[in-house]
């Protein structure tokens, strides 16, 4: 039994996940608002919502999913018209119901007087008579996967009425059940547009009524053979629905007689017998039979479309602390598995030896396994910066089209979600400032709606994340202006459009011409990198003038596992992100000599950099002066670079991050730790904060 | 534990009380005095394992160490107590502690004995050793032929005095 908390719990959970299906629905309606797909996907979700709440008395919840729901089933059954108003207000309503769950979830009572003009409007809407009407669509172009809980759930319905009304004699109480699954029957088949079926249930409850509308008390013989051929019917009509679901070829998991044909059959072969087969009888028996294939094909088939089937379902939420420790004790298997591996005596016993390397083989999978288990696609935080770009746009009167791409690419949950600001800000500047007005699209000869596209891909362990617009561009004349104005760049420097695009990056550089209520107040860019950059990523961005404009974001596929470089000074060994090392310059012999004096400076690629040295900064006393320097690794960090000076580099290390504990004071310069393959732990650097906030800033 | 029960069995006793259970100690030594922190505190004990330095850390934090392929942070209790390096005793160990779902090593010379306070048994803190700040010991347990400190945890583990040392 769960607790009633932990079942509250779940119940928030699952209702947010329910408002983001429910959200991207709405959103592609809005580009495409004949998608019965969606509508349905949408109402269901809305649906179970409300089911649920009204489980936990959240009569709020209940009222504002009510509404969502009467206009979108008026929506389904053709009755209204999806319009952009209807989106837009079934969005807004998404909203008060995600800020409603957050309130509970904080025990915050908010007030629900607002509602009404919400619930207003959706009625409203709900109860305008459509004017042009989608063509009614056929019972088959419902999404097979809904056919397929239907189908049993409708199966099972009409068998209960049956064994009600089985027996020569029947009791009042037998005629109440039987009316209450036909009247069931009746909703699901009228709320899933099969109105043959609909038709067959209220015929059938019909005769179940006398001539006053009342329930009847007794049945006599004509009744009761009239009834059974009603229910035959209708069973009938669902035996014929089941089969065009099952031949139909758009299901989420193929045909037997797919998967056969992907397994080497002809496919004339299959068509010839798939166009023989009798009713209810199975492809699979029908092959054996005519010996196309072995028994055993057949199950294996019918196996492999289980697992399929299995795979597309099968999820189950598992607390982000379990999965930690599981990440810790996989990490700590294989740390310890290589001093097996390293073990001396290893190669003498060669038995024992291929025992190991095979055990290591599985201890990476099962590492890549564990560590996998923290991703999640990035199709949500995708979802947030869509609907703000519908927001935007509303907002500002401008017309968009909003292109996502590889929102099923998967990121570890905490980069997802460290991703979420900066690419909300990049969208919102994107509209208000990327694309021009509509009158002057027209005047460039561009379409109307600008293009706003945002793809993800996945290469090696990074995913890069590109934002692109078909908006003006960015002017490099305009740029450089502004940071002569600033005082950022020299009047005489010679940069190149490629050099002036990073400069809006730095803190306070803003070219808009007006503030706007979207952006432009001047903080922006520069936080946006900062951002990127502490989840270890980059951020580039290019322009062509009069074509538009493209981010690009790459972010490490995982914060659990940084790439890192492992220097040592004295006796104690750190971890630098390889990330946040641009050039390793070797000691010369005058270095060290310098080293006593303040402010000493080292030229990398045409610039003079100021030197730190590690020890200096941490506060490390080492005796002997020859471990303290000798090494230089030119550091970006947010707004700069530095040169960091350590003692030796002892190589390359790939390792699993820990969390420092919060309660224990440090050196901000220290962001986690890493076991060290000797089993020690390392401290892992952290470029951004290692200097005192005088330089930093 | 507000008031002491009437008559309290001998610590002997085969049965004991949930109240008594409760005062259950694990007694450890540094110096020459012993200390008893809560059992139920007690995650497990361990010998001394490698320490990475923690910069800018309080002093008493001597470091995080690796426990099964957790990063655990640990203090020294000596330097806590202002009681300074010592010898290097064979028998110091880790005693770790799980402290609102966190574990922290404390490093002692050598751990003693689980013993048993009855609530009479437990009087107030008299006096602590000079340099030792008094709030890290909650009260004084007497019996089974010795004086133990018994350890306010809260205390030690808020750092008083500790701050962000900013380089």
């Amino acid at each position: 039994m769960l607790e009633s908390d932990d079942l509250f719990a779940l119940f928030l959970s699952e209702s947010r996940d329910h408002l983001e299906i429910a959200e991207s629905c709405l959103l592609r309606l809005e580009t495409d608002p004949g998608s019965s797909e969606d509508i349905q996907s949408c109402f269901r979700a809305l649906h179970t919502i409300k089911g649920s709440s009204g489980f936990f008395e959240l009569t709020r919840v209940q009222n504002l999913a009510d509404g969502c729901e009467t206009l979108l089933d008026r929506i389904r059954s053709k009755v209204v018209k999806t319009t952009a108003l209807s989106i837009e207000t079934l969005l807004q309503t998404v909203t008060l119901l995600r800020n409603e769950l957050a309130n509970l979830e904080n025990g915050v009572r908010a007030s629900a007087a607002d509602d009404r003009i919400i619930l207003d409007t959706l009625t409203e809407l709900a109860n305008e008579r459509a004017t042009g009407m989608y063509p009614i669509e056929s019972a088959q172009a419902i999404a097979p996967n809904i056919l397929e809980d239907f189908i049993p759930e409708v199966s099972e319905l009409i068998t209960q009425a049956e064994s009600l009304l089985v027996n020569s004699v029947v009791s009042t109480a037998d005629i109440d059940g039987a009316l209450r699954c036909l009247g069931t029957l009746n909703g699901i088949c009228t709320y899933l547009d099969f109105p043959e079926l609909a038709q067959r249930s209220a015929y059938a409850e019909k005769l179940l009524h006398d001539d006053q509308g009342q329930p009847r008390t007794v049945l006599d013989e004509e009744l009761h053979q009239q009834l059974q051929s009603a229910l035959e019917e209708l069973r009938a009509l669902v035996i014929g629905l089941a089969r065009t679901s099952k031949s139909s070829p758009s299901g989420t998991v193929p045909a037997l007689g797919e998967i056969l044909i992907q397994q080497g059959m002809p496919r004339a072969t299959i068509d010839d017998v798939v166009s023989r087969l009798a009713p209810g009888e199975r492809l699979g028996d029908k092959l054996v039979s005519e010996a196309k294939v072995s028994r055993l094909q057949v199950e294996k088939a019918a196996s492999h479309q289980n697992a399929l089937r299995s795979g597309a379902e099968g999820y189950s939420r598992v607390s982000t602390r379990k999965l930690e420790d599981l990440v810790n004790f996989v990490g700590e298997l294989v740390i310890s598995h290589a001093a097996v591996l390293d073990d001396p005596a290893l190669p003498s016993i060669p038995r024992l030896r291929v025992a190991a390397e095979r055990q290591s083989r599985i201890m990476r999978d099962l590492q890549k396994l564990a560590l996998n288990l923290r991703m999640v696609p990035l199709r949500s935080t995708f979802n947030k910066i869509s609907r703000a770009a519908h927001d935007t746009a509303y907002k500002l009167g401008k017309k968009i089209v909003f292109n996502v791409q590889g929102d099923d690419t998967e990121i570890d949950r905490t980069i997802a979600d460290g991703l979420t600001d900066p690419l909300l800000h990049m969208i919102r500047n994107a509209i208000d400032h990327g694309i021009e007005p509509v009158e002057e699209r027209i005047r460039a000869g561009k379409p109307e709606s600008s293009h706003i596209q945002l793809s993800a891909t996945q290469t090696g362990d990074h995913v890069v994340i590109v934002m692109a617009d078909d908006g003006p561009g960015l002017n490099p004349e305009r740029i450089r202006q502004k940071a002569l104005a600033q005082g950022l760049i020299a009047p005489d420097s010679a940069l190149d459009a490629e050099e002036l695009f990073p400069l809006i990056f730095l803190p306070g550089f803003s070219t808009a011409e007006r503030i706007t209520e979207i952006s432009g107040r001047g903080v922006g860019m520069d936080v946006v990198k900062r951002n990127v950059q502490s989840l270890n990523g980059t951020i580039d961005i290019a322009s062509d003038l009069g074509q538009g404009t493209r981010f690009t974001i790459k972010v490490p596929l995982t914060t659990a596992i940084l790439e890192t470089m492992l220097v040592k000074v004295g006796a104690l060994r750190f971890l630098m992100p390889v990330g946040s090392v641009i050039e390793v310059i070797q000691g010369r012999g005058d270095m060290a000599a310098s080293h006593l004096h303040q402010a000493r400076i080292v030229e990398s690629r045409g610039k003079m950099l100021p030197i730190s040295n590690l020890c200096d900064l941490l506060g490390v006393f080492v005796d002997d002066t020859d471990a303290i320097g000798g090494v230089l690794l030119v550091i970006e960090h947010f707004n700069g670079r530095y040169a960091l000076e350590v003692a030796e580099i002892l190589g390359q290390l790939q390792v699993v991050v820990k969390p420092l504990s919060s309660r224990i004071p440090r050196h901000p310069g220290l962001s986690g730790s890493a076991i060290l393959p000797d089993g020690q732990v390392g401290l892992i650097l952290d470029p951004n904060h290692l200097l005192p906030t005088t330089v930093n800033g | 534990m507000t008031e002491p029960a009437a008559d309290t069995a001998p610590d002997a006793a085969p049965a004991l009380s949930a109240q008594e259970t409760l005062s259950a100690y694990l007694t450890f030594r540094i110096a020459d005095d012993a200390y008893g922190i809560d059992i139920l505190k007690v995650h497990e004990i361990v010998a001394l394992l490698p320490v990475t330095p923690l910069h800018g850390s309080p002093p008493a934090v001597s470091g995080v160490v690796n426990l099964r392929g957790s990063v655990v942070p640990v203090m020294s209790l000596r330097a806590l107590f202002n009681l300074g390096a010592g010898s290097a005793s064979p028998h110091r160990v880790f005693i770790i502690i799980d402290h609102d779902q966190e574990l922290i090593g404390l490093a002692v010379d050598q751990v003693l004995e689980v013993v048993r306070f009855t609530p009479a048994q437990i009087g107030p803190s008299s006096g602590v050793r000079a340099g030792m700040n008094p709030a890290f010991i909650r009260a004084i347990g007497t019996g089974h032929g010795r004086t133990m400190h018994l350890l306010a945890i809260e205390q030690i583990l808020s750092f008083p005095g500790a701050q962000v040392q900013s380089p």
